[in-house]
């Protein structure tokens, strides 16, 4: 019976400690060609990025943080680091790789097609992440 | 007593006029979406987010859920705040709640089910966007009809002699008429029809009413909002001689809070009906005499 409780504990402690395993970095994404040299058909004008930030700010802000930083209040419990939108390497990216994993998505990051239907508003929310830049 | 219903006549038109006015005006004189060149590209695309989502306190607006797409719906409104901190600005006296649940069939479509705790309404509705607003405005107006049947399930006593199960029955129809001027300010018009199979004595059956929503964004997340529903109480359309019964107008305003998968609505309201029909035929609370009360609205889309 003692070793029956003995074990039952260390399934808890396992159960409990498995949740704070570190987040894993987002692995390589594969891109279809065609994303990657796409064009943003939307000037980044202040008007852009203003309805980007709405955007955002409804759709994106609760795992990637209201600057960027990943840091929103749902990130916590990704197993996949959402990504810091400050760094250079992000910024680095073309807006059609942007766009693609923005609004395709893979895995834990949703597809966002049917959430923001207008491609304008899907363009505009890749403006304003570029002010993320630091 | 003649004078009074000319009166009230007069009074309800010129309400009547305002409101289509007003709508018509802000229409005319209100800016295109967009003035750039660059945006020609997405000239004929639909505008997005007139409003938040198909519901705005008590009407619906042209939105409805995307192809697929559920929505729970939680309505809930206290009692009165007359009676002060004594039930705490309603809070604690009798409530109304609605439970209901919407889905999207296509991207035009939406049907739905409710049921509504003040006189067991079981409720079916459906909404047909008939046409969405262009950023170039070649379409200035988004426009979506709207209709619901109401099943009263109390015990048939209350129906009084001769129960038939269509007494049971109540019909509210909308045409919205909404227009986006810019990111931050959409307003809806909303001329509507109710009609009751059975009524209590001396209340009209039908009753034609107009409704006029306006939302404006405070945040990228929040927005202000006001509705003003007008029963039109008009001795040409009038049923009875006695204008006793006739319901009163409402006043809702409040704000919203938008997620990807939630909206929050906390508003002030004359209604407590929560379906239109009770609502719009029903409603004895004053907006003069401060006839409010608290209600909320909580919206889960999955």
């Amino acid at each position: 019976m003692k070793t029956f409780k003995i074990i039952i504990l260390v399934a808890i402690a396992l159960f409990a400690f498995s949740f704070t395993v570190q987040q894993k970095k987002a692995g390589p994404w594969e891109i279809p060609a065609e994303y990657k040299k796409m064009e943003n058909p939307l000037a980044n004008d202040k008007a852009s990025v203003n309805k980007g930030k709405m955007v955002y700010m409804k759709h994106c802000r609760s795992c990637h943080g209201n600057t960027g930083l990943g840091d929103g209040p749902k990130a916590a419990r990704l197993k996949t680091f959402p990504g810091d939108f400050t760094s250079a390497e992000f910024q680095a990216q073309s807006d059609g790789e942007l766009f693609y994993k923005s609004i395709i998505g893979r895995d834990e990051m949703p597809n966002y097609e049917k959430k923001i239907p207008s491609k304008k508003d899907q363009w505009s929310v890749i403006n304003y992440m570029r002010t993320f830049k630091k | 007593m003649r004078t009074k219903y000319i009166h009230k006549k007069a009074k309800n038109i010129s309400i009547f006029g305002s409101i289509t006015g007003l709508f018509v005006i802000l229409l005319i004189l209100g800016n295109p979406l967009n003035v750039n060149a660059q945006t020609d590209e997405f000239a004929n695309e639909p505008v997005s987010g007139t409003f938040e989502t198909g519901l705005l306190a008590e009407t619906q607006t042209v939105a409805t859920p995307f192809a697929g797409e559920f929505e729970l719906h939680v309505q809930h409104r206290f009692g009165l705040i007359e009676n002060g901190l004594e039930d705490v600005f309603g809070i604690y006296a009798t409530s109304n709640i609605r439970m209901g649940l919407n889905y999207g069939i296509t991207e035009k479509i939406m049907v739905g089910y409710g049921y509504t705790k003040e006189f067991k309404l079981q409720e079916f509705h459906g909404k047909y966007r008939v046409l969405t607003q262009t950023e170039s405005n070649s379409i200035p107006v988004s426009v979506a009809v709207y209709a619901n049947l109401a099943i009263n399930s109390q015990d048939k006593s209350v129906f009084g002699n001769d129960y038939k199960f269509s007494d049971r029955l109540s019909y509210f129809s909308q045409l919205l008429i909404a227009h986006k001027f810019n990111d931050n300010f959409s307003l809806q018009f909303g001329p509507s029809f109710t009609h009751f199979n059975k009524t209590d004595t001396l209340v009209e059956h039908d009753k034609v009413a107009l409704s006029l929503a306006g939302r404006a964004k405070v945040s990228p997340s929040m927005s202000i909002f006001f509705e003003y529903d007008q029963p039109l109480n008009i001795d040409d359309m009038r049923e009875f001689a006695s204008d006793e019964n006739d319901p009163e107008a409402n006043l809702s305003f409040g704000i919203e809070i938008g997620t990807s998968t939630h909206v929050f609505q906390v508003f002030m309201s004359n209604y407590e009906g929560i379906t239109p029909q009770r609502n719009i035929l029903y409603n004895k609370n004053k907006i003069d005499d401060g006839d409010f009360l608290f209600g909320f609205n909580i919206l889960v889309r999955f």
